[in-house]
């Protein structure tokens, strides 16, 4: 693969995560007000997302690995520059694992109270310090000439604006899809009021997609030409997001608009950012021989990992049922 | 404090942190398989409590493991672009197998296994956990093929001050990844040893206060009796294994001399990599004496069957000691690292040079949050493993059905009614 296999590889990697990491986010947002006080409600809840954790985070570790050994130069860079937000990263992650996997460990309401509100927060932390590192790479990587650049207030407050909007798409579009995930695989009661947050949560969804939009448009001013594609993009999902909105104020439940919205919304910001940043990264990657040799290896595992989780999803993703699993 | 030395700092607690969760993993995982191999056999429902009761505590240990790796990971970008710059072609070769072909794996088996439970054949979910144990391992050998490279440099050329790969062979078959591999694989059998053995003694010799009539009575504890034999089989197994590492640990320990030179690394820091050296010398080898002798005793039941004075002063005496080999192993590891100093690859690259231009303030800063969100997390989680391990097999939630585990404490009555809801 050269570098631009490399960096497609990387960015379906990123996506991958975001589509399947993103139902846990959603739902350990959700798993509160959803499920309300009572603990075998809330243990439902995380249930239906339960599968994704395991089967989903790895690939934002596999993407780092990525990241490190192609664009070794990238993630150095990009880790200067948005240091906080990957200390943040970092911390949420693993307060968000540490919560999931211990809240039901012991009986105690308090001690299960407790990690229910580190999960939300970390939840909400997570998607936002992901989001706000793209923005940070928009901003580095989207080819803006240096000259425009360097002159005047308007691109100065891009590079605060842009990291804080994807911060805030990227949380609420987690919100979206977690709740729709939800929605569709806990019974009855549980999924109508993940249904009922979702639809709040569309507007802001649109509306936010909408404005990233915007910014990419004002990055394409600066020179990252690339960012009109991925304005076409957002503005798609923005779209998309006030369709499924309409078909749940219609009270349709069941539509191709709302099977779709959830993954297309938390899957947008990384692929407009490989859009915006796409061209910047994959310039700045390993020697083609390095690529070269770590090629097949890769590949390899490629092909295992694929056939492994295609096995895995096909098991595990039904509706809750007697044989569900609950240990979250 | 430097900058330089709060980067090593926070790496070094972190990976501490990490390797201690390491250590249960891949010393447990393989004693799991082989109870859950052995209940899809004989489908003996002792192994199965067994499976249930340490895979429980093989989740709860790799939760936190998991999340101590990841921000391991992404520490090397933050705090030592350097190393990257110079080295990530080779360095970072091992390093997206291990996540790609190993961890990637790894996890998705253990989701399948957790998760799959009531829906898999049993032969198919007892080869998943072979699978998570297999992936686990290489996954700890391609780490170890990066940090021996660190500390043994081979099979790369520089040009222009970048390296690369000429030889993957001799990268994989490097000394210091290879034995060095054998003797951690060694220690983390010791420490699934230790904690088999601790636990299992721990209930063996509170066996007494569990019956009310026996206590009444003013007898000693059965440990012979037929609710102990989950102990009892835990106990052997951890046997077997704790010795199997001691003489593993022990063997590849010395064979790392024919690469290490002990002198120079003694020379680096005398007092902690000297004593770290001495304290591997003497645990090593008496781990392996004890625990043979300790098998022996295994013989008609001899460990369960001795005087209960005796037999109980044994039983505290093996659950004292359940943190030594993780003291022993952070110790190995310190050793292993400062004895590399002042260098991050020997003879290539220095520790100071691979370090990126992050300020002092920023470093210890982010040393304070991500060790402490990691201490506090870990403290939780130990907690839980505590917790767990005294409560025995009773209330196991893996591998229970949805209807037991959702069924609230005070409350008899389902709170939600599964099948059939659409």
């Amino acid at each position: 693969m050269n570098a631009v296999g490399w960096g497609l590889f990387l960015a379906a990697l990123l996506a991958g995560w975001s589509l399947l990491d993103g139902a846990v986010q959603g739902g350990g947002q959700l798993a509160r007000p959803v499920a309300g006080r009572d603990d075998a409600r809330r243990r439902t809840t995380l249930a239906s997302v339960a599968p994704y954790l395991l089967l989903g985070e790895v690939w934002l570790v596999a993407a780092a690995g990525v990241l490190l050994a192609a664009f070794g130069h990238v993630e150095a860079e990009l880790w200067a520059a948005g240091y906080p937000l990957v200390v943040a990263l970092m911390c949420a992650w693993v307060v968000r694992d540490a919560a999931l996997w211990l809240r039901s460990r012991l009986d105690a309401p308090r001690w299960r109270a407790g990690w229910d509100v580190a999960l939300e927060v970390a939840s909400l932390a997570l998607p936002a310090a992901f989001g706000g590192l793209l923005g940070v790479a928009w901003v580095r990587f989207g080819g803006t000439d240096a000259d425009a650049a360097s002159s005047g207030p308007a691109f100065d407050a891009l590079t605060v604006v842009v990291p804080v909007l994807l911060a805030l798409l990227c949380v609420v579009a987690a919100r979206v899809h977690g709740g729709l995930v939800v929605a569709q695989r806990a019974p009855g009661a549980l999924a109508a009021a993940a249904r009922r947050r979702v639809r709040v949560a569309l507007v802001p969804a649109a509306g936010l997609a909408t404005a990233a939009a915007l910014a990419a448009l004002g990055l394409a001013s600066f020179g990252a030409t690339t960012g009109l594609v991925a304005a076409g993009v957002l503005l798609g999902v923005a779209a998309v997001a006030l369709a499924a909105r309409f078909e749940l104020d219609r009270g349709v439940v069941a539509h191709p608009v709302l099977a779709w919205v959830g993954g297309v919304t938390v899957a947008a910001p990384v692929i407009a950012t490989a859009a915006v940043v796409g061209p910047g990264v994959v310039g700045a990657a390993a020697p083609a021989q390095v690529l070269h040799d770590l090629t097949p290896p890769v590949l390899a595992a490629v092909v295992a990992v694929v056939v492994v989780q295609a096995f895995a999803w096909r098991v595990l993703l039904r509706p809750l049922g007697p044989r569900t699993v609950v240990f979250f | 404090m430097t900058a330089v030395d709060a980067a090593r700092l926070q790496f070094a607690l972190l990976a501490g942190i990490h390797f201690l969760f390491v250590l249960v993993t891949l010393g447990l995982g393989p004693v799991v398989a082989v109870f859950q191999t052995r209940w899809a056999h004989t489908g003996r429902e002792v192994f199965e409590r067994a499976t249930r009761f340490w895979g429980q505590l093989y989740l709860v240990n790799y939760a936190l493991g998991i999340a101590a790796g990841i921000v391991l990971e992404l520490q090397l970008g933050l705090h030592f672009p350097g190393l990257l710059d110079v080295a990530g072609g080779v360095f970072g070769a091992p390093l997206v197998v291990e996540t790609m072909a190993a961890f990637f794996l790894e996890s998705t088996f253990l989701g399948l296994w957790v998760f799959g439970w009531h829906v898999l054949p049993r032969a198919v979910h007892t080869a998943l956990f072979w699978l998570v144990v297999v992936t686990g391992y290489l996954s700890a050998f391609t780490v170890m093929v990066a940090n021996g490279f660190l500390r043994n440099p081979v099979g790369f050329e520089l040009t222009g001050g970048v390296a690369r790969i000429t030889d993957a062979g001799a990268l994989i078959m490097n000394p210091a990844a290879f034995l060095s591999s054998m003797h951690v694989l060694g220690a983390c059998l010791v420490a699934g040893g230790f904690l088999l053995v601790g636990v299992s003694a721990w209930h063996l010799r509170r066996t007494s206060a569990r019956l009310p009539a026996v206590v009444a009575a003013g007898l000693p504890g059965d440990a012979m009796g037929p609710e102990n034999e989950l102990w009892r089989l835990s106990m052997r197994a951890g046997l077997v294994t704790g010795t199997i590492g001691g003489l593993l640990a022990t063997g590849f320990g010395y064979a790392q001399f024919s690469y290490v030179d002990a002198e120079a690394a003694v020379a680096q820091a005398p007092a902690l990599v000297g004593i770290a050296y001495a304290l591997m010398d003497m645990v090593g080898p008496l781990v392996f004496l004890s625990g043979a002798v300790l098998l022996l005793l295994c013989a008609r039941n001899a460990l369960f069957r001795m005087w209960p004075h005796l037999r109980n002063g044994l039983y505290a005496t093996l659950t004292f000691l359940l943190p030594v080999p993780f003291v022993v192993g952070i110790l190995g590891w310190l050793a292993r690292e400062v004895g590399r100093q002042p260098w991050a690859i020997v003879g290539v690259l220095r520790t100071e040079d691979a370090v990126g231009d992050a300020s002092r303030t920023a470093v210890l800063t982010s040393l304070v949050v991500l060790v402490g969100t990691m201490v506090a997390l870990a403290i939780a989680d130990w907690t839980v493993l505590t917790r767990l391990a005294r409560r025995g097999d009773a209330r196991l939630v893996l591998g229970a059905p949805p209807t037991e585990v959702l069924r609230s404490a005070d409350d008899d009555t389902h709170v939600l009614t599964f099948g059939g809801v659409r």
